[in-house]
């Protein structure tokens, strides 16, 4: 069945044994010293051939001398992590991988392969050389190696398993054989080798030990704004939270500077470039972009999950270069095929997304929020309304889905008398507007404002949640607010100081804030409706609850079918995006 | 301990009282265990469910080949939720039949033993020499009328019927049952041959349900000699995925004496040597009999 030619047998010991197993019309087995696997693994690599006639050689997975773990295959650069993988691992491995040439303390040749084999150039400086020569010819033949996941023998060491060829070695092999370099990049490009890796820290974690979760923050910018809020708020809930992970931060070197992050958060190990570890799970507290922030996050880790703001981008269009309105298609596309698990600021939003991207059905979905506790708003320094002299002040940007120059055209001229402070506009040649600058105010500035104003205008047609919404509340305004199920979605979660007054139309708006500064009778949304009674909107601890829930929920899967189908995914995109580059 | 019971059996009238035995063993020697029993009965309908209590429900088998692809259609109805156990046990209701002795000998410290390792525990079986099998050379296997194995050795090893090719094994001729190019070695079809037809394979044991080889009989000879192949060749491939077989009564030895299964289990040989003096010697037997 085979003949077995040991390796210390040198270079014309090897082609002896492929001539006399030629001969005798027999495979070939090559081990290594000290690695002399069992009959059963020998024949499994021998049962292995009948799976395709094009398996020229076989491999056996090595395993710790006691049994009970898995050396990772050899990566050039080696991947962080364990130095072995648990035993655990192999029901998730396929049968086998195709892969080149690949130099294993054990390797079964096919019969059929060696009698194509040539000479071996007898200029190679050693029998390993050689031995990964014979696997060059054997491809160049079209036969493949496979490695046998079903077939496990042990070895002292990962070394001593996969033998390594030094420089000099590797020199003469590439000059003999220049194809050897493109069939190691191929090896080292199989997904086999993160795959198993971020497996492995799913099955190596006990309950009780610590475990690492990435959060990918790179969606934080150097100045305030509503998303800053939002990943700032998530992120101080997910640090005051008491759980078992170990959290990485994946920041910008900007954000940390702008937001000083790592005065922040102490706790959290922040990262700058790329991670350096394999993750069981990572979440990007914003967002994805583009495709590349989807690869780099499954990179990394098994299960991937994103938090969803809105779709308004994507709606709007306008903002993007086509090109990106184009990647961001697909990208949102791909998050909702392709993710773990997706996050989303408000069920407004969590509905606007599932009827652009309907393929989220089989996706974890969590309405993670933001959160509604007017103490996360309301600052201590806030004043007393004593002065409030029916200012108001119109929220927005230059966005025109925000409509902060529509809405002051219909203010302005209806409240001649009130001073209306404006963010959105630059410029305004209305005696009675004050154009503010965009997120560039400071904490005390805002405090100073809120405490001015009577109300708070929010005149926006799209938004994912409404942040000055709940800032406006907090500080026990009376806010007007374009009627929609959103507004009634936060009206329901609030509970505290303030008043929604909705509106309709520009006639309706008017009439809203007419009747505020008046005193008179005005509509106004029910709070708190969907807050149990007795107990507090949720803040930002309860909203990093619901995140972790997701996040355990996720670890806790060991089914790789959604990882693998990402991989492939991922893998043909970067493929197609080489084509058309 | 969570532990996963597979029980197979064609119908309840042979081995009737198999089920309440498998039952009374584990109320005996490991009443702490939490248990979850599904119960493969290969003469009903494939699809049919029949759920007895909270932990046991009966499910309608498949019995092309026999126990085991009963045990692959439990598999099939359990899915990843295997994992969520500690232990699988394999059992047929033929598992009080032949040498029992060993199953007094099970415990829970035993298992405690076996469950997040790749080990196997069961009874050692053997042939006086290796036989061929395939692409393999093999003396020993474990019994699977009584088998407990880690969930993620039972999924690795994959399907339990592992006998696709029969045209390979059988002739049609009951005079000469094996095709001459079947890949078995001449005296492995002769040792199938002597245990389901005559004296036994020559260690003083005989099997309970042997017949005379006719066309009428042929093909429960086949359907037999495949159970035995399939059992044989799990453990076979158990091995080859680096999974060690511990014999029970060498094992129960080892921790009686105050010890603990060593880091590295001693292969088979070592085992039944050091099998404890008041064990009767090798019982030496085809395979389980659902």
């Amino acid at each position: 069945m085979a003949n077995l030619v040991h390796c210390d047998v040198g270079t014309a010991g090897l082609h002896r044994a492929i001539a006399a197993a030629v001969e005798c019309r027999r495979h070939l087995l090559v081990v290594f010293p000290e690695t002399i696997p069992g009959l059963d693994c020998v024949g499994r690599l021998i049962e292995a051939f009948d799976a395709d006639p094009m398996i020229g050689f076989t491999s056996p997975r090595f395993a710790t001398p006691n049994g009970e773990s898995l050396f990772p295959l050899p990566a050039e650069p080696p991947l962080p992590g364990s130095e072995a993988y648990p035993r655990s691992l192999l029901p998730l491995l396929p049968e086998v991988y195709l892969c080149p040439e690949l130099l294993s303390a054990v390797v079964l040749i096919r019969r059929e392969t060696l009698t194509g084999l040539g000479k071996v150039d007898p200029r190679l400086p050693s029998i390993a050389a050689a031995i990964v020569a014979v696997g060059i010819q054997g491809r160049r033949l079209g036969y493949r190696t496979a490695i046998v996941n079903r077939a496990v023998t042990t070895a002292a060491s990962r070394a001593l398993a996969y033998p390594a060829l030094d420089a000099g070695e590797l020199a003469s092999i590439s000059k003999a054989y220049p194809c050897h370099e493109v069939a190691r990049s191929w090896f080292t490009a199989l997904s086999a080798h993160r795959r198993e890796a971020k497996l492995a820290t799913v099955l190596e974690w006990r309950p009780g030990r610590p475990r690492r979760l990435l959060f990918d923050v790179r969606g934080l910018h150097e100045f305030h704004n509503g998303s800053s809020v939002a990943i700032l708020g998530m992120l101080d809930g997910i640090m005051a939270l008491e759980h078992e992970w170990t959290v990485d931060l994946w920041v910008t070197a900007g954000a940390e500077r702008w937001h000083r992050l790592s005065e922040r958060y102490p706790g959290a190990r922040l990262i700058f470039d790329r991670p350096d570890h394999v993750y069981p799970v990572a979440i990007r507290l914003s967002p994805p972009w583009s495709l590349l922030t989807l690869a780099e996050l499954h990179a990394h880790a098994l299960r991937v999950g994103v938090v969803i703001f809105d779709t308004i981008l994507w709606d709007v269009i306008y903002p993007c270069l086509p090109s990106v309105a184009a990647e961001l298609s697909a990208t949102l596309e791909c998050a909702a095929t392709y993710l773990d698990g997706l996050l989303f600021i408000s069920e407004y939003t969590r509905q606007r997304f599932n009827f652009r991207f309907p393929g989220g059905g089989h996706v974890r979905q969590v309405v993670s929020g933001l959160s509604f506790d007017p103490a996360d708003y309301a600052r201590s320094t806030v004043k007393p309304r004593d002065d409030a002299r029916g200012d108001i002040l119109v929220f927005g940007n230059d966005y025109d889905h925000k409509w902060v120059a529509g809405a002051l055209e219909w203010i302005a001229e209806a409240f001649p008398f009130a001073t209306i402070f404006a963010f959105g506009v630059t410029e305004t040649n209305r005696p009675n507007v004050r154009a503010l600058p965009s997120g560039e105010l400071s904490v005390d500035e805002m405090d100073r404002l809120y405490a001015r104003v009577k109300i708070v205008c929010f005149p926006s047609f799209y938004e994912g949640f409404g942040l000055p919404v709940l800032e406006g509340l907090a500080h026990g305004l009376d806010v007007v607010a374009r009627r929609s199920s959103l507004l009634d979605e936060m009206a329901a979660q609030y509970r505290g100081p303030g008043r929604i007054l909705p509106f309709d139309d520009p006639l309706s708006l008017i009439e809203s804030i007419g009747r505020s500064l008046a005193g008179q009778t005005v509509e106004t949304l029910p709070l708190g409706t969907g807050v149990p009674e007795g107990q507090r909107p949720a803040g930002w601890r309860e909203i990093a609850t619901r995140i972790f829930r997701l996040v355990d929920d996720v670890a806790a899967e060991r089914d790789p079918c959604r990882h693998d189908s990402r991989e492939a995914a991922l893998r043909m995109l970067r493929a197609g995006a080489r084509h058309t580059a | 301990m969570r532990i996963l019971t597979l029980f197979v059996r064609f119908g309840s009238e042979k081995y009737a009282a198999a089920l309440e035995e498998v039952e009374a063993l584990y109320a005996r020697q490991l009443p702490a265990v939490d248990r979850t029993t599904i119960v493969v009965d290969n003469a009903l309908e494939p699809g049919s469910e029949r759920r007895v209590s909270a932990n046991c429900v009966v499910i309608g088998g498949d019995n092309r080949q026999w126990e085991f692809s009963g045990w692959d259609r439990a598999l099939a109805y359990v899915g990843r939720d295997v994992f969520a156990f500690d232990l699988v046990h394999l059992c047929t209701s033929a598992f009080r039949t032949l040498y029992t002795a060993y199953l007094d000998r099970i415990s829970d410290t035993m298992l405690q033993t076996v469950r997040g390792r790749g080990l196997a525990l069961g009874h050692v079986d053997y042939f006086s020499a290796p036989q061929r099998i395939f692409s393999y050379y093999s003396q020993h296997w474990l019994r699977t009328s009584c088998l407990f194995l880690p969930p993620h050795e039972v999924m690795t090893v994959g399907p339990l019927a592992s006998l696709h090719e029969r045209r390979a094994l059988f002739s049609g001729d009951p005079a000469r049952p094996f095709r001459a190019n079947a890949p078995l070695s001449a005296s492995y079809r002769a040792l199938i041959v002597d245990w389901l037809t005559g004296d036994g394979t020559g260690q003083g044991v005989v099997w309970h349900s042997r017949v005379s080889l006719t066309e009428a009989t042929r093909g429960f000879f086949e359907d037999k000699a495949v159970a035995m192949l399939n059992e044989h060749m799990l453990s076979i491939r158990l091995r080859a995925q680096g999974c060690r077989l511990v014999d029970v009564t060498w094992a129960e030895g080892v921790l009686a004496a105050g010890g603990s299964l060593p880091d590295t289990v001693p292969d088979w040989r070592t085992q039944l040597a050091a099998r404890p003096a008041d064990a009767k010697s090798m019982e030496l037997t085809g395979g389980g009999k659902a």
